[in-house]
């Protein structure tokens, strides 16, 4: 295989020499905190729409601005961009879905000013006037954007980054389909990286490698071995050591809820309708985070991944402090084992020793492995 | 008053024992949740709502509003919230939660507590401001008792725009078609009226009170404040807050005639900022002692002065509601520019501390760094160089407004210590 995972890794890894890169063609790039950014709007400006993400080094700098209390990816995030990791980057664009995120969003336009730096409100529900509202929302952005950039966003341009969204979706829904079959042909380790790199290039390039994987992978001889089937649900996992982990462990990952994951991809924007109306829709209607109301239709939609991808246990990553995550917590635990479903919660802090991990992890997989025979 | 009265509320005033006045809150809070508990043996509907709700509208519609922040607030002040935030644990709510709402589950499951704990809901009404949490508080609370359960969005972002005013507005009417449905009461435009100017007029005497502790010595300290707020927080848009802060007003402005403080010797002018330890408010009294009176807290000064205007009811609560008292604040402070689009939450947050300290010339600052409020804790180190910067000496502590497992007498009190000698210089 010409293309591998370690492809996509590379591409992650390397995001910010491209970043220099790319802005020394004379482009401009935004950073985005959240996958309930509208990032179609964003392209169909001329900007790229850059996830920010964190690392796995200790934290110094952020320390002083910022209480213990505060979940770790988001303090390696401020900590990363107060370190000048992010100084190439022309502007912001958030939503406001946990409390946290919000409030540093703040802390960042004070040490980290841009350009540009915008916040949407997002309606709980999914009436019609939330529709509207948020329809309004989008419509404020892209005229600051327009603003901005000196220029009309014309439904034209809207349509073309759907296009471009929407392939690059579906791509990534073939890849998870990968993973139906026994062996799956990609660990989830694997698809996790990918997804990840998809956050921080542009689309076409990485729909480009993409379609160059899924042509390849169906030969690979290398597929991980036929383990327990198992579905990971959190948030952001910034240190991907930790899906090894599990999948060293007697386990392998073939579906997941994570912010990292599916739920960025999942639902496609429908080509049929005016491109904004159906951006917003998009966005209002997805697979819901935990910081999007009701917590039912996150738990209907993880049964959902459970029969598709037939798992058999789920592991939930939290990572300390994330509110949103830890309040669906017992009620997920709850519904899911009157389901049959054997769940296993972890909870990382930043740079989490993996051993203690890994003896949970196996001790679960052992009793699933028991429960089969 | 009878001349022994009076004098008895004086002593007690001189005692540094807070306003005779602001005792009858005891009393409202006992009839609050008596009536409550009354109401829904009746058969009255029951409504549990998040503090900042419009209750201005319940109340016209003959829903009874009870408010499990505050009752969780009033559990820690008796010492009997442990229990509650145990119980709420052993069911798998993290220890990092919100203490609120750690306590509240804890007696939703429990049961018990004091004045007879909470009525059950037939309704719950969460409105969307301040913070996320609340709205994840009530999904867990609308499984707990299966009733319907209402959310009210707040736009966060662009809130001055006229369609996130109409959006608010909107719901506002939708939720009053659901409670005409729920009971059969139809909304009467004119109670409405009724309870806008009733908001009005709480908002104007509140607006003075926060004036009147301006004056030296300080006749309002942090104790009464925190405590008559009660009255808005839960009978906002009825008679009990105009009648009771005008008594409240009548006692300070006494008070300032005579010359006397609520802290005798009133040496130190404090500001106090974030949600208080509610299982410590004798941290006020330590603080007295030591010569030092809270003569403002940011906590206090948003919301309540929200001026309403009877013609435009709705939009009237969209504007308290949504900004959250910005509208009037941006009134009274316009070289501020609060309403500029490029200013955070933090910008404004901090400005206006920085115009409160200047305003009520205080000598230094405590800053409460609370676990359970991240949207009032993240900023906190910005409040306090924002402070600092004037030359005003900053105590920052680290606790929690309802666990009191993450509090250390010792450690607050080693660094309050440290403070006054600070002060003192």
């Amino acid at each position: 295989m010409k293309t591998s995972a370690s492809s996509f890794r590379q591409l992650y890894q390397n995001r910010n020499d491209f970043l220099k890169n790319w802005k020394k063609q004379g482009k401009k790039v935004f950073g985005y905190f959240c996958t309930y950014t509208p990032e179609e709007i964003i392209y169909a400006s001329g900007i790229l729409p850059f996830r920010i993400t964190a690392d796995t080094v200790s934290t110094t700098l952020a320390d002083a601005h910022l209480p213990d209390f505060i979940c770790p990816f988001t303090r390696s995030c401020f900590d990363v961009a107060l370190r000048g990791e992010y100084k190439d980057i022309d502007g912001y664009v958030s939503t406001y879905t946990c409390d946290t995120i919000r409030n540093v969003l703040w802390l960042w336009n004070r040490y980290i000013p841009a350009q540009f730096m915008h916040l949407i409100s997002f309606p709980s529900g999914t009436t019609e006037k939330a529709f509207d509202f948020f329809l309004k929302e989008l419509l404020r952005l892209k005229g600051r954007l327009e603003e901005f950039c000196g220029m009309d966003i014309s439904n034209q341009s809207l349509s073309k980054a759907i296009k471009v969204y929407n392939e690059n979706r579906m791509l990534l829904r073939k890849l998870y389909d990968l993973r139906k079959g026994n062996p799956p042909l990609i660990s989830g380790t694997e698809a996790v990286e990918i997804v990840r790199s998809s956050m921080v290039v542009p689309k076409e390039e990485h729909t480009t490698l993409l379609k160059q994987f899924m042509s390849e992978v169906k030969d690979r001889t290398d597929f991980p071995e036929e383990r327990v089937r198992m579905l990971v649900s959190g948030s952001f996992i910034q240190d991907i050591g930790l899906l090894q982990t599990i999948e060293n462990s007697g386990g392998t990952i073939v579906a997941d809820d994570l912010c990292l994951g599916s739920r960025y991809f999942w639902d496609r924007v429908d080509v049929n309708s005016e491109p904004l109306k159906a951006i917003a829709k998009r966005y209002l209607s997805r697979v819901k985070c935990p910081c999007r109301h009701p917590p039912e239709d996150r738990l209907d939609y993880i049964m959902k991944m459970i029969k598709e991808f037939k798992v058999e246990g789920v592991i939930f990553i939290l990572q300390k402090f994330c509110d949103t995550h830890f309040f669906d917590y017992p009620f997920m635990e709850e519904k899911l084992k009157e389901n049959g479903v054997p769940v296993l919660f972890i909870e990382v802090a930043h740079l989490t020793p993996m051993g203690p991990i890994k003896t949970r992890v196996e001790a679960f997989i052992e009793m699933l492995t028991e429960m089969k025979t | 008053m009878t001349e022994a009265k009076r004098a008895e509320a004086r002593a007690r005033v001189l005692a540094g024992k807070g306003l005779q006045t602001s005792r009858d809150v005891r009393e409202i809070v006992a009839q609050h949740y008596y009536d409550a508990h009354n109401a829904k043996n009746g058969g009255k509907p029951v409504a549990w709502v998040t503090a900042l709700s419009p209750v201005e509208l319940l109340y016209v519609m003959d829903i009874i509003p009870v408010f499990p922040e505050n009752y969780s607030a009033a559990c820690a002040a008796i010492q009997a919230a442990p229990p509650f935030l145990e119980a709420a644990e052993s069911k798998g709510y993290s220890r990092d939660l919100c203490s609120y709402v750690r306590c509240n589950i804890g007696h939703v499951i429990k049961g018990g507590g004091p004045l007879d704990g909470l009525p059950k809901p037939d309704l719950l009404l969460a409105t969307g401001n301040v913070c996320y949490t609340r709205v994840k508080w009530w999904e867990v609370l609308s499984h707990y008792f299966k009733c319907p359960l209402f959310f009210i969005d707040v736009p966060t972002a662009g809130e001055y725009s006229d369609y996130a005013m109409k959006y608010f507005v909107s719901q506002l009417e939708d939720f009053t078609t659901f409670l005409e449905k729920q009971t059969g009461n139809r909304l009467d435009e004119k109670r409405l009226k009724e309870a806008i100017e009733l908001s009005d007029q709480a908002a104007m005497l509140w607006n003075e009170l926060m004036e009147y502790r301006k004056t030296i010595p300080c006749p309002m300290g942090m104790w009464d404040a925190l405590t008559d707020m009660f009255v808005l927080v839960t009978y906002v848009g009825t008679k009990i807050p105009v009648v009771f802060l005008e008594k409240i007003r009548d006692e300070v402005k006494d008070l300032i005639k005579e010359g006397i403080g609520v802290t005798p010797n009133e040496k130190y002018r404090l500001l106090f900022d974030n949600i208080p330890p509610w299982f410590n408010l004798r941290l006020i009294k330590h603080f007295q002692n030591l010569g030092a009176s809270f003569v403002v807290e940011p906590y206090t000064q948003f919301v309540w002065s929200s001026r309403m205007d009877t013609s435009k009811p709705l939009h009237s609560l969209a504007v308290k509601y949504v900004t959250l008292g910005l509208v009037d604040l941006d009134k009274k402070y316009p070289h501020l520019k609060l309403k500029d689009p490029n200013k955070t939450g933090f910008d404004i947050r901090a400005a206006l501390t920085v115009e409160f300290a200047k305003e009520y010339k205080v000598d230094g600052a405590v800053i409460h760094w609370n676990k359970s409020c991240k949207p009032m804790s993240i900023g906190e180190m910005e409040i306090r160089n924002a402070l600092q910067e004037l030359g005003i000496p900053v105590l920052v502590f680290e606790g929690d407004m309802v666990d009191e497992r993450l509090y250390s007498d010792e450690q607050v009190n080693a660094r309050i210590d440290a403070f006054f000698e600070m002060l003192g210089r």
